[in-house]
């Protein structure tokens, strides 16, 4: 028999290198740069921080990242909604083809299938193509390189993550509620109003917030197939600290994105959002 | 919508479902009448349930005609039908405060508040359940849930309530007081119950009439009293209570025999001659004694087991070498018998029938 102890004992391999390849650099990476950052004193260091993060290109890269991040958010709830649904009442092969779909992104490369996005999207791609060809568009339209690309690339990617939450939070849903409500009298459009959405609200809160959290620090679907214009602050991030080299303003940037994903994360587990992530048994 | 006005008679002409190449029910004929209490009884996979989906509308009728009052309703949705429900699982909304669960089908039909106020009060004091309208489902015990489920199903007095097993999840005391209950508030709103259960003590408390099914057929059909006294099947027998059912050969509708013995029964009209036949007696219908008992019908036997039951005391017979079981009243002055006493049984022509010996061995 191995014990819980035993058990908990394994898991310490994996929490080293955690600490070794992500807390380490993370923390030297923080020390350094707002090392850097308060030689000019205490208050001179929280006089630059302010002064960075409410400079306009840091504001307009936080609105940006906060509005690209809840249309994907909502993006993918209306789209992953009628899924996740189906999934609960689909046949076991209908079930796992359409499972299969939603996970096999999943093993492809983010890179690999943000290209595969830019050949279809492209101003001379399939689907610009295809319209033009049909005669249902005179001129191409803009698919690629600007917010509609990242909304397009973004909402794809995380998409699995919506369908897995809602259909975890559906599979709880005892059908015959919806049966007993139309047995009352209800036509479907009223169960599901009264019925069957609010008890999918929980998935729906679940989903929306990984999906958010993972789009706020989301990197290379925006940068790949984002416009100049669309800054998201991962990319801020990255620019300053490889372009600019300017380490203290990208370390008070990242450390203030990690506290929201953190604060947002903690509200996450609190509502029980892991359980519904990895499809444990909620009953 | 037609609900309160509607008649609560239903019938059933020819009615069948099929599920691919398998008819689970077929050719189904009864009438229910207004304000009866109707069980559909029958082991899983009799058809019982289907029977009653398809009442309710959530399955196709495939063959045949329902009609409510004089109108056929075969085709019409579940939402259209205006029948009460009770579920299996109660199917009570785990979101909604129990006085909310029981307004919703008051909401669905947009009653005012102040009516649904009434009417929700008025349901729940028919349960009594006032106490708890704004508890959550999930802080109340399963019996109470029931009541809920109840609550729900009469709010908008409906004149049809079609009931799935509605206590098969509650314990045996509380079972027969819900039993009780549902009967007692039936008579008083003098709905119309069509109930599913395979608890034959159950319907047998309960119904007005009974439908024993089998094999998506009804098997029998009656009172609880003629369809336990009298059986027209060895299946049907069996199921509703402890039965001697003892190999003979017929010589007529109403005579056998057997090892030389001769048994005098009453018609069962189930067209037995001359030809192997079972002789269906209840054990409670045994007369033991240590002389001849006098009756049309007496045989011979041996004590081979006694049980203590409290109210019966049960014997294990050795009657011309079948087991047959017995039930003594345990009444004061009944003469008692011990394991390996040699005994005259007997019992009256009209307790007793003969039957068609079974072909699947059931």
């Amino acid at each position: 028999m191995i014990t819980h102890r035993q058990m908990t004992g394994l898991l310490l391999p994996m929490l080293a290198l955690l600490s070794l390849v992500f807390v380490a650099p993370l923390l030297w990476f923080f020390f350094m740069s707002l090392g850097e950052l308060f030689q000019r004193g205490l208050g001179g260091g929280l006089a630059y921080a302010m002064k960075a993060i409410t400079s306009k290109a840091v504001v307009q890269s936080l609105i940006t990242t906060v509005r690209i991040s809840v249309v994907v958010t909502l993006l993918s709830l209306v789209l992953a909604y009628p899924i996740a649904n189906y999934l609960t009442r689909a046949g076991k092969l209908a079930f796992n083809l359409v499972i299969l779909a939603v996970i096999v992104p999943y093993f492809t490369s983010v890179i690999v299938r943000t290209y595969a996005w830019m050949v279809l999207l492209g101003s001379n791609g399939i689907i610009n193509q295809t319209l033009q060809s049909l005669g249902i568009t005179a001129n191409p339209l803009e698919l690629l390189y600007n917010e509609r690309g990242i909304l397009i690339g973004m909402t794809y990617v995380l998409l699995p993550y919506m369908v897995l939450t809602l259909y975890a939070a559906m599979k709880t849903i005892d059908p015959r509620l919806m049966q007993a409500a139309e047995g009352m009298g209800a036509s479907r459009l009223y169960s599901f109003v009264h019925v069957y959405f609010p008890l999918s609200l929980p998935g729906v809160v679940s989903g929306g917030l990984i999906v958010f959290i993972l789009s706020l620090g989301y990197f290379i679907t925006p940068a790949l197939m984002g416009g100049p214009g669309d800054v998201m602050i991962a990319m801020k991030i990255q620019h300053e600290v490889e372009i600019m080299l300017n380490w203290p303003l990208a370390a008070v940037l990242s450390l203030a994105l990690l506290a929201v994903t953190l604060l947002l994360f903690g509200l996450y587990i609190k509502l029980g959002g892991l359980k519904h992530l990895v499809g444990s048994d909620l009953k | 919508m037609n609900q309160t006005n509607a008649s609560g008679r239903i019938a059933l002409t020819g009615v069948g479902k099929i599920y691919g190449a398998q008819k689970v029910v077929r050719d189904v004929n009864v009438t229910i009448e207004e304000g009866e209490f109707f069980s559909l009884l029958g082991p899983s996979g009799s058809g019982k349930t289907t029977t009653l989906m398809m009442i309710a509308g959530f399955a196709e009728t495939d063959e045949g005609h329902i009609r409510l009052g004089d109108q056929d309703i075969s085709a019409v949705p579940p939402k259209e039908r205006g029948f009460g429900m009770v579920f299996q699982n109660y199917a009570l909304f785990p979101h909604m405060s129990v006085a909310d669960n029981v307004a919703f089908p008051l909401k669905v039909r947009k009653l005012s508040a102040a009516e649904r106020r009434e009417r929700v009060q008025w349901a729940l004091e028919t349960v009594k359940l006032t106490d708890f309208a704004d508890r959550s489902p999930k802080q109340l015990s399963g019996g109470q849930q029931q009541r809920v489920a109840l609550a729900r199903a009469i709010v908008y007095q409906p004149r049809v309530i079609l009931m799935d097993e509605p206590l098969g999840a509650l314990d045996k005391n509380l079972r027969f007081h819900m039993q009780t209950e549902i009967k007692d508030i039936q008579r008083r709103l003098g709905m119309t119950v069509i109930y599913v259960t395979h608890d034959q003590e159950e319907a047998m408390n309960m119904s007005d009439r009974i439908a024993i099914m089998r094999d998506g057929q009804i098997a029998q059909l009656g009172t609880p009293a003629e369809v336990y006294q009298h059986p027209d099947s060895a299946f049907v027998g069996k199921f509703l209570g402890e039965a001697n059912l003892l190999p003979v050969t017929a010589t007529s509708a109403t005579a056998a025999l057997r090892d030389g013995a001769t048994f005098a029964c009453r018609d069962a009209g189930s067209g037995v001659t001359s030809e192997p036949a079972l002789l269906f007696v209840r054990p409670e219908k045994l007369r033991l004694a240590a002389t001849p008992t006098g009756l049309e019908n007496d045989v011979a036997g041996r004590v081979t087991r006694v049980s203590y039951l409290g109210s019966v005391i049960r014997y294990g017979l050795d009657v011309l070498g079948q087991e047959m079981t017995a039930d003594a009243q345990n009444l004061t002055g009944t003469p008692a018998f011990a394991e390996g006493d040699s005994l005259r049984v007997g019992w009256a022509a009209q307790d007793c029938r003969l039957l068609a010996p079974e072909g699947d061995g059931a």
